[in-house]
């Protein structure tokens, strides 16, 4: 049990010394020029995975790119407002699984990765996508 | 040498693994002394491997416990089916540093996800499990006056993940139910004439991932105490687990074992390796 005790007070500690408040995740992202930079790794990391590609190769990825701006500029409280078609109706027919969600949702974290946002960063963005998964998958 | 050369063939066998699409990230835990998919000490609720809905995969685990007076090692393989069922053969050694205890248990077990989703759920993923273990040397548990020398665990499991949690690190907090009257995991035998009633136990872990591939975290187990006079104590741990990709877990842990078979403070450290393939 000592041990337990003194894990809860350090987490407790370490806890209180980061309660600085944290720039808006819009910031944290760099911006629309870092969501653009991070929208093009995502894209690069879709085109080399094998279960997300075939997804995308009938869209339009100009398209995709600027809606996938607009909507990640939008929910991290950026100034943008999303202009493109509902998650569901987006996703709807295509039949994704939840093997292909979460192959996609490893294409974003590996792009996250891949331009070094931090873990907190990684994290805010995962956690405001993940409601999201309703609309996107068995449609 | 045995051992090295085992991990070797994990790294080997990990390099080719196609396992790398199914679920997020170390979210399939690591490898529990007693097989399966879960931390060091416990099992979890989440379901081995990086498999999806249609999808099977294997995982080969070794571990060992190295504690004051006692080694426990521990070679196992499961298999998880479809997100779904994992189905698991583990083989434990406890031996005491000073020579005269060498117990060989077989231990095969199987969890089944029961409902709910541990990352995207608005509940926490709920399952249910069992261990059926069976005593190699059984000299040791009879000298004890264990009443048999096999038992079969059962435990209710539920685990819930934060994506965003404490601090936006990923968290993870596991609890289990287990109804068991195992003496020492069963290493002892399981019950005595005195205390032959299984009894409900409480199982706990916590994790946090520091980043995607290094998550520190804690583990609790609560144990019986069925043999008058060889006290056995609750089990705790805090550890640090690697994944370098989804095929391998490594994870280092210090033991606080209590006292096993007559002697005191048993603290040390457990290795696991647990590969996908």
């Amino acid at each position: 049990m000592k041990l337990i005790i003194i894990l809860f007070i350090s987490c407790t500690l370490a806890a209180c010394g980061s309660l600085q408040t944290q720039p808006p995740l819009f910031q944290q992202l760099g911006g629309k020029p870092g969501i653009a930079k991070l929208t093009d790794a995502f894209i690069e990391a879709i085109q080399y995975n094998k279960q997300t590609l075939p997804y995308f190769l009938e869209s339009d990825i100009n398209r995709f790119r600027t809606k996938f701006v607009e909507q990640i500029c939008m929910i991290s409280g950026g100034p943008c407002e999303y202009t493109g078609d509902s998650m569901a109706d987006v996703h709807g027919g295509m039949n994704i699984n939840e093997a292909h969600f979460n192959a996609l949702v490893n294409d974003l974290i590996m792009a996250m990765e891949a331009i070094e946002l931090p873990t907190s960063t990684q994290n805010q963005l995962l956690s405001l996508l993940a409601p999201m998964r309703k609309d996107i998958i068995y449609r | 040498m045995k051992h090295l050369i085992v991990i070797m063939i994990f790294f080997i066998c990990s390099t080719s693994s196609q396992a790398e699409n199914g679920k997020l990230l170390a979210t399939s835990g690591a490898g529990p002394i007693e097989g399966g998919s879960g931390g060091g000490l416990i099992p979890w609720a989440l379901i081995g491997g990086y498999t999806t809905q249609d999808e099977i995969g294997f995982n080969a685990t070794f571990s060992e416990a190295d504690v004051k007076d006692y080694t426990l090692s521990s070679h196992g393989l499961s298999l998880s089916a479809y997100d779904r069922v994992e189905l698991s053969f583990a083989q434990l050694r406890f031996e005491n540093k000073a020579g005269g205890i060498d117990i060989k248990q077989n231990v095969i077990s199987a969890k089944t996800r029961l409902y709910g989703d541990a990352v995207y759920g608005s509940w926490p993923l709920f399952s249910v499990g069992f261990q059926h273990k069976t005593l190699q040397d059984k000299t040791i548990a009879n000298a004890l006056g264990a009443s048999d020398t096999q038992g079969t665990d059962v435990y209710l499991s539920a685990a819930k993940i934060w994506l965003n949690g404490p601090l936006n690190r990923t968290a993870l907090l596991n609890a289990n139910l287990r109804y068991s009257k195992a003496n020492q995991l069963g290493l002892l035998g399981y019950g005595t004439a005195a205390n032959d009633d299984a009894q409900l136990l409480l199982e706990l872990a916590g994790a946090v991932f520091i980043n995607r591939r290094v998550a520190v975290g804690m583990e609790y187990r609560q144990k019986p105490d069925n043999i008058n006079g060889v006290k056995e104590d609750d089990w705790q741990d805090l550890f640090i687990a690697y994944f370098p990709s989804k095929s391998v877990s490594l994870t280092l842990a210090y033991l606080q074992l209590g006292e096993i078979a007559g002697l005191k403070d048993q603290d040390g450290y457990y290795f696991s390796l647990q590969a996908a393939f």
